[in-house]
Parts: structure tokens; sequence; C-alpha cells
């Protein structure tokens, strides 16, 4: 069908639109199998559920944006693996007992802050227009999708699990990616 | 389109691979009458027009992918508007094939036999079936019997144990005309 210049501007418009929102969906797999072992290992299956929901929502968002934000989200997807996974082991082979469990939340909090440096360190290498180090957006784009997967697994420790995760990438993420930028600038 | 302007297009490409908006326009200016010159240079105005905006389309669906490292925009842009080109020539020409077989094969029953084996898309498919059904119908009811095997012989393709080419060609030939004036008869009486 042939379309006038108008109408053929808006459907390039359109297709371009729907391309990055497939494109972003296809971004978001992996969250799929992040909330199916959070259903498995913490227990909690309606916080594990609006957790993975978020998660999918913010990794699709970001994604379909683009720019800055958009940059980090596969970082933070990476980092937050970190965290999703470690408090599960860690519950495996450990057994509470008590309202709060101080070692699930501290390595909560430790892996937190390994995920934090390695979404500092990670994003530059994301930086797809090969930019001087990561932008401020790209980092905290990148964390915020970090915190949501950690929080995935995090979640076994309740909310000092949370809080103490969103410390730890704070602390991590921070000084690392003011220190990456400062190497890449030089 | 020279190097400086390759390298902007290039460099909007990447932006708007990364979600930057404000490059749309410029590639969309750059690319739409590149693409109408390009279609038009291999096929009639009225499919280079279709296939460009088509091309144009696909080009922006796929955008968001675009990677700088694995080659020149203009490159990745023209070979997504040649790739067009060739599915519409390739596409036309089939029908084309078609068409012409159709129209050279006197037999309408052998003409509708090859439509069968090429239909181009289901509708023509549908009705060439639909056609030589009737066409078999015609050879069960009009022909004689030894017509009958002479031409089911022909389209599988063996000759009769102990009959010369030449005489089996004569006795096809026969059988055919006398088809070709059972299907007058029946579908085309005027």
């Amino acid at each position: 069908m042939i379309r006038d210049e108008r109408a053929l501007y808006a459907a390039a418009r359109g297709a371009y639109e729907r391309g990055r929102l497939r494109a972003a969906l296809q971004s978001a797999a992996p969250v799929a199998p992040m909330t199916a072992l959070s259903f498995v290992g913490c227990h909690a299956p309606a916080l594990s559920a609006a957790v993975g929901l978020a998660l999918a929502v913010t990794v699709v968002s970001l994604r379909w944006r683009g720019g800055p934000l958009g940059r980090g989200v596969r970082a933070g997807v990476v980092a937050g693996g970190i965290p999703l996974v470690t408090p599960l082991i860690m519950r495996s082979i450990h057994v509470c007992v008590g309202p709060l469990c101080w070692l699930s939340v501290g390595t909560c909090a430790v892996a937190g802050l390994v995920a934090g440096a390695a979404v500092g360190f990670g994003t530059p290498i994301h930086d797809r227009r090969g930019g001087n180090g990561a932008s401020a957006s790209s980092v905290l784009g990148a964390a915020l999708v970090a915190f949501l997967a950690g929080a995935l697994g995090c979640v076994v420790a309740g909310v000092a699990g949370l809080a103490g995760l969103g410390v730890g990438l704070c602390v991590g993420a921070i000084p690392t990616a003011i220190a990456m930028r400062a190497a890449r600038s030089l | 389109m020279n190097r400086a302007e390759r390298d902007r297009l290039r460099e909007a490409m990447v932006r708007l691979a990364d979600g930057d908006r404000s490059a749309f326009s410029l590639i969309f200016a750059v690319l739409r009458p590149l693409f109408s010159r390009f279609a038009a240079r291999s096929l009639p105005a009225e499919d280079a027009e279709d296939v460009a905006q088509t091309a144009l389309l696909k080009l922006f669906a796929g955008a968001s992918e675009f990677d700088a490292a694995r080659g020149d925009a203009l490159s990745w842009a023209l070979g997504i508007v040649a790739w067009e080109v060739r599915t519409k020539r390739t596409r036309v020409l089939r029908r084309r094939e078609v068409l012409a077989r159709t129209d050279d094969a006197n037999d309408d029953a052998n003409a509708l036999t090859m439509l069968a084996d090429g239909g181009a898309n289901p509708e023509e498919a549908l009705i060439a079936a639909d056609l030589e059904q009737l066409a078999r119908e015609l050879v069960e009811d009009a022909l004689a019997p030894g017509d009958v095997a002479t031409i089911r012989a022909a389209l599988e393709g063996q000759r009769p144990a102990g009959l010369r080419a030449a005489t089996f060609r004569k006795r096809l030939e026969r059988a055919l005309s006398r088809l070709r004036a059972a299907w007058k008869e029946r579908h085309d009486p005027g």
C-alpha cells in the first residue's frame, strides 16, 4: 500500500517504536527464570511475583525509552544476578531461627556491594556510544535494575535484607563509577 | 553520498539505535529519496514506490538493533532495500512464469496441471486444483478409454511398453485434441 509522505513518516515512526518495544521485551526474557528462581527459593510467591513484575516493567520501559538509562539495563541484570543467587545459596546451607536472620541480611548487603561495584565497573562497557565512561544516568538505570533483580533473592531476608541490598549497591556503585569515569578521562 | 554525509548518517543511526528520537527526522529525510531512487532503478514505477516504502518501514522497525561496529549505516540501509527489490522481482517473475505457462498451453487441462505445480499463492493453487478436478472429470467422462490411458501415461511420464515414441506422441496429440474439443463443448460452447 502506497502512503503519502505524512502517513509514511507516521508509519515509519510507529514501526520504529514497535521495533524498540519488541527488542525491549526480548531483553526482559531473563526476568522469567530469575522470578522462577525467587519463587522456588524464597517461599514468598506474592512478593516474588510483585518484584518480578516490577523488574520486568522497569527493564522494558528503560530499554524501550533508550538513552543513558536504557544503556545500563544489561549491566544491571547481570550485576543483579549476584544478590539474587547469593542469599538463596546461603539460605540453603544455613537454617535461620527467629524473625530476623542477620546472616541473610549481611549476605544481601555484601552481595549488593559486589553488585554495585559490578554496576560501576560494567556500565561503561555497555556504553554503546563509546562515551567518556558511565554517565550518572546509566549507572542509575543499572543500579535500579540490579536492585530489583537482587531483591528477587533478598526477599528471603525480608525488609532488612532489601535495605541491606540497597545500601550495599549504593556503597559499591558510586565510588566505582566515579573511579571508572576518572580512569576513562585520563 | 559523500564520505561526510555517510558519517553523518552513521552517527544518526547510532543515536537512533540508542533511543535518541531526534535523529529520526534526519534519517527519514536522507533515506526516503535514496530508497525511492534505488528501487526505481530496478523496478517499474508502481512497484518501486511500494518497495521503497516497505523497505523504509522495515529499516525503522529494526533500527534499534543497528550496530555500527558491524558495518556502515548506508550499506546496511541499502542492503534492506536491495533485499526488498529482489523479493519483489522474484515474486513478479514467478507470477509471470505462471501466466506465461497458462498462455502457452493450448490444452487447458495441461495448463491447469502446470499451474497447480507452480501455483504462486494459495488462491491460485485453489483455483488450479478446482480446474484440475474439472479436467479430470472431463477426461473420465468424455474420452474413450484408450485416450484416457494415453493421457494418464503421458502425465505419469510412462510410455506403454512396446509402443514407439512417435506413435505414442501421435496418439497423445489426438487424445489431447479430443480433450480440447470436449472441454470447449462443455465449458466454452459459445
